[in-house]
């Protein structure tokens, strides 16, 4: 070809191989997860309709030194601590937070130190956790507005870690099951109470961070960056428009530090590089039109309220500082926001763990291979039935039912619903008793019934979306704790063992099994 | 701004190239005088402090150029006053490259040999300095000589800051590039050039991203290992350099005469296929062509070349060579290198002299494993760290295969990417024809050649994440 035919070509062959690798990394790399494995990444999403809402982001140091409970108090409105790992880019949290926020939203920024000197480049935690096996950070890269994502595809995303993300055999099953690992490990932060529920974290919860090596000073640790605003977070201040532009407030403030032992934090040596750095952030800050709340010194507590790093407090602490916030608050003239809509947080999460968990059920009965004429055996059981609620964890002989009302579902093939019904078996034993067992298949009442070896004649007509589902009801369901039989405090009552399935069309079974 | 980083491939050059063009369609002289501009950007976008410094040089060297040459107007050549004009001049731009490349050097020898605790001054080496001065040294020497013409202003300017070439060569003498400075016809887009250009540079881009890059790091990693090497690491970290500075270098060269053509200039070869070469001689005419040239032009045969005896050659042989050494960086390590390189030469010109001669193989097994092991004094952070990486390549330190390791699964002799590495582009390093024989007489393309290109610059893109602290070797010379 010509050279001026061999540029053109190179250069649409360029820009082809660049939008199929752009897919590639978006479509079969960082995978969206239908729930985000976080549970503050949950909350946000799903708290993103309320109006008039606080969210506390930063570093960790925002989950251990802000209540957010006590804040919501001075605000008269939700507070929601939206923080992770400081060694995250805050321009990913800013995206994902102008997501989710409207006008009259707030958002309130107790940055650690290392955040205004942050450097180019991305965390080796954050990049390997977007396309881990879990996907544990992929939210942030799927809140990215498209030519975010582009960005950061071509300028900061490694090829070695996209390789790394495409050895990953995912499985759409494996990834609903995780997702619903998660709801519900959300249904018990949610449960837990109010701290954790609002994105704070109990001393020894289950966020415990692993023992801080304490071979570093304080402050050798808090100014590791050095006492210059990087240009990194100078592009962070003009992304904050984005949440002006819609109406939300934004407001700084000083992280909390606490000293150890005899590391103090603010030590005479650098007290002069720390009062000038903070002028200038203060200053910089100001001057993009964001107000500073309180001073540094505020947020510096002695060694007794040390947890385990430099950026974290004991709860007390956490209250004192809290407090203090609020002072500066209300010296700062930051007016409440009144949000008088009666929000109750905790209903409000459970309803979006619900619908979330149908839809994940939806889903995995869907991506279940569908039930043809046969056995299910007890080692099968899980790989096969959806086990939706009132179920224990899959044991070898089979799966005990946990408290009074137990509920499972599959879908079955095509080809028997050609057929006037559909013959199910039940095969199980009964735990402290037999009882009978009131049953319902897809919400058509059968009777009560022992289990030990029953079948059922369900008509066609009651399967819709070759789904069927079952409830199974029991009144005497007791834990071998309670009974004195062991430590075991699952209140378990019937064993499945088998499912059989079959198709017929006067009510007798046929047993031309696959 | 690197050649191999996106912002120059994507950002800069096409827009650079666009407004060239469209300048020159208005005026020659604009289009020019953007590209001074534009170099002078590319130069200060390291270190803006930078700029002065070359500024300064050229106005310098140009006002006394042009003295120079109104003096040889003049009815009596080589005047008294022209010498003295020449010898300030040469001073003058010796001082400037002594002070920020050598005097810390000067510091730390006084120090150790009176010691005394005279304060370094810890300046930064300015870019580009070495070759700029040779440039420019060059050019007066040839004005005092009226081997020089009388160049505009703007013209002397392009010479000495041309981007392509400007950082790390190749170092272009006046003659060749002034004449095509005010070439009517190459002021116009040349598809055909621009097409060259854009595959040297894509050849250029795959040497230094995918081939160099990866050599890097096993040779930094055998190179600042802690641990003593062993036989199979140290011969594994000697021929990564080797291999490292020959791509890296040679892509550097590549690329820059790719962007060259695309503005329908043509730069002077500097590489030539270096380690196919049979003798010391030989390696000397395919290594750095346009520094050969000009220690041979500049230094060389002034010092009396071959002359004035046969004692007088070897003296100014390894007299040239040391200060090419010297020129490199301001360090034992280039004398010794440099020195080896003179040595070398010497013996080999007594050989030729007394008639013996090698086998072929033998001889190039020769020569490439002198080369190969003169790297490691180019290399290594000092003399004993370099006598160090010898004694492992000798077997002094063991045989063991290695447990020193760059990421995981990847050790530095054991990996099998770095055998397969030395073998695939050794083996095109000795056997292949290089990337001018490639592509200088290219006239038609096929979709491989664009889908090569396109790759080339896609990985450029990707492996730039990952690399983005990836200089060029020269740069630090």
């Amino acid at each position: 070809m010509s050279a001026k035919n061999f540029m053109i070509t190179s250069f649409f062959s360029l820009v082809v191989i660049l939008l199929v690798y752009a897919i590639v990394v978006d479509k079969m790399v960082i995978l969206e997860r239908n729930i985000p494995y976080s549970y503050k990444q949950f909350a946000l999403q799903s708290l993103s309709e309320i109006q008039g809402k606080v969210i506390i982001s930063a570093g960790s140091n925002a989950i251990h030194g802000i209540d957010s409970a006590k804040l919501s108090q001075y605000f008269n409105s939700p507070v929601f601590t939206y923080a992770d790992n400081a060694d995250y880019p805050l321009r990913a949290k800013i995206l994902s937070i102008e997501k989710h926020t409207n006008k009259g939203d707030v958002v309130l920024l107790p940055l650690e130190w290392l955040h205004y000197s942050a450097k180019q480049g991305l965390a080796e935690n954050y990049v390997d956790a977007l396309a881990d096996e879990e996907l544990r950070l992929e939210f942030y890269f799927n809140n990215l507005p498209a030519l975010e994502k582009l960005k950061f595809i071509f300028t900061q995303y490694p090829l070695s870690d996209v390789i790394s993300g495409l050895k990953i055999q995912r499985n759409k099953i494996a990834m609903l099951k995780s997702d619903l690992k998660q709801l519900n490990y959300f249904t018990r932060v949610v449960q837990s109470g109010e701290i954790q529920m609002l994105g704070n974290s109990l001393r020894n919860g289950p966020e415990q961070i692993v023992k801080f090596p304490t071979n570093k000073t304080c402050d050798s640790y808090l100014f590791s960056g050095g006492f210059k605003v990087s240009r990194v977070f100078k592009d962070n201040l003009s992304l904050l428009k984005k949440l002006t532009r819609k109406g939300v407030a934004i407001y700084f403030t000083w992280p909390a530090v606490v000293d150890y032992k005899k590391s103090n934090c603010y030590q005479q040596n650098t007290i002069n590089n720390v009062n000038k750095y903070a002028t200038e952030i203060k200053e910089l800050v100001e001057n993009k039109g964001y107000q500073f709340i309180g001073n540094y010194q505020q947020s510096h507590f002695p060694a007794h309220c040390f947890l385990n790093t430099y950026y974290h407090i004991k709860r007390e602490c956490a209250i004192l500082r809290t407090n203090k916030l609020i002072e500066a608050l209300k010296f700062s003239n930051i007016k409440k926001i009144h949000n008088t809509s009666d929000i109750n947080i905790a209903l409000m999460m459970n309803n979006e763990i619900i619908r979330n968990k149908n839809y994940i059920f939806y889903e995995l009965i869907k991506a279940l291979p569908e039930l043809k004429k046969g056995k299910i055996t007890a080692e099968q059981l899980s790989h096969r039935l959806v086990f939706k609620q009132g179920w224990a964890e899959q044991e070898k002989w089979g799966i005990w039912t946990v408290g009074n009302e137990s509920a499972f579902s599959f879908s079955v093939a095509k080809s028997l619903l050609t057929r006037k019904y559909i013959m199910l078996s039940i095969k199980g034993h009964y735990f402290n008793g037999v009882e009978k067992t009131k049953v319902k298949i897809n919400s058509v009442y059968y009777g009560e019934e022992e289990l030990a070896n029953k079948s059922f004649k369900v008509s066609v007509n009651s399967v819709s979306d070759n789904r069927i589902d079952i409830t199974l009801q029991h009144t005497s369901a007791f834990s071998p704790k309670y009974l004195g039989l062991s430590k075991d405090t699952r209140k378990i009552k019937f064993g499945l063992t088998e499912i059989s399935i079959n198709a017929t069309d006067d009510g007798t079974e046929e047993n031309n099994e696959n | 701004m690197l050649f191999n980083s996106p912002v120059f491939i994507f950002i800069f050059l096409p827009f650079v190239l666009l407004v060239y063009f469209f300048l020159n369609k208005l005026k020659i002289s604009l289009g020019k005088a953007w590209l001074v501009v534009v170099s002078l950007f590319f130069y200060g976008y390291w270190n803006i402090d930078y700029i002065i410094l070359i500024i300064i040089s050229i106005l310098c060297n140009y006002g006394l150029g042009k003295f120079l040459i109104k003096l040889n107007n003049g009815t009596e050549k080589y005047t008294l006053l022209s010498k003295s004009i020449l010898i300030k001049g040469i001073i003058f731009n010796l001082a400037i490259l002594f002070y920020y490349k050598y005097t810390d050097f000067i510091i730390t020898n006084v120090n150790y040999i009176f010691e005394v605790e005279i304060s370094m001054l810890n300046l930064l080496l300015p870019l580009a300095i070495s070759f700029f001065t040779f440039q420019q040294i060059a050019y007066l020497v040839d004005c005092y000589k009226s081997d020089a013409l009388e160049y505009n202003f703007l013209n002397y300017c392009l010479f000495v800051t041309f981007f392509p070439q400007l950082i790390a060569g190749p170092i272009v003498h006046h003659k060749e590039m002034m004449p095509q400075f005010n070439k009517q016809i190459n002021a116009n887009v040349n598809h055909a050039n621009l097409a060259k250009g854009l595959f040297i540079f894509a050849i250029g881009l795959f040497k230094k991203v995918i081939i160099a890059d990866s050599f890097a790091q096993w040779a930094n990693t055998g190179f600042s290992s802690a641990t003593v090497l062993q036989f199979w690491d140290a011969w594994g970290a000697s021929l990564s350099y080797t291999f490292q500075l020959y791509y890296d270098f040679s892509a550097y060269a590549d690329m820059a005469i790719g962007v060259a053509l695309m503005f329908n200039i043509v730069l002077p070869i500097n590489f030539n296929s270096p380690y196919k070469a049979l003798t010391i001689q030989d390696f000397w005419h395919r290594w750095h062509m346009t520094l050969s040239r000009w220690l041979r032009d500049y230094l060389y045969i002034p010092l009396g070349g071959n002359r004035k005896g046969a004692i007088r050659t070897y003296i100014n042989v390894m007299l040239t060579f040391i200060l090419g050494g010297l020129w490199h960086g301001a360090a034992w390590t280039f004398i010794v290198w440099g020195a080896l390189h003179g040595l070398a030469l010497c013996t080999q010109r007594l050989w030729t002299q007394v008639g013996f001669k090698l086998p072929s193989i033998i001889s190039w097994l020769l020569t490439f494993t002198f080369i190969s092991v003169s790297w490691i004094f180019f290399r290594a952070e000092d003399i004993p760290s370099a006598l160090h990486i010898i004694s492992g390549m000798l077997g002094v330190n063991g045989y063991n295969t290695s447990s020193i390791l760059i990421a995981p699964g990847n050790t530095l002799i054991t990996s099998p990417y770095i055998v397969s590495y030395l073998i695939i582009f050794g083996f095109s390093a000795f056997f292949s024809r290089n990337s001018m024989e490639l592509s200088l007489n290219k006239i038609r393309y096929t979709i491989w050649d664009s889908l090569m290109v396109s790759a080339v610059f896609f990985l450029a893109i990707l492996f730039g994440i990952a690399t983005v602290d990836s200089e060029f070797l020269y740069f630090n010379f």
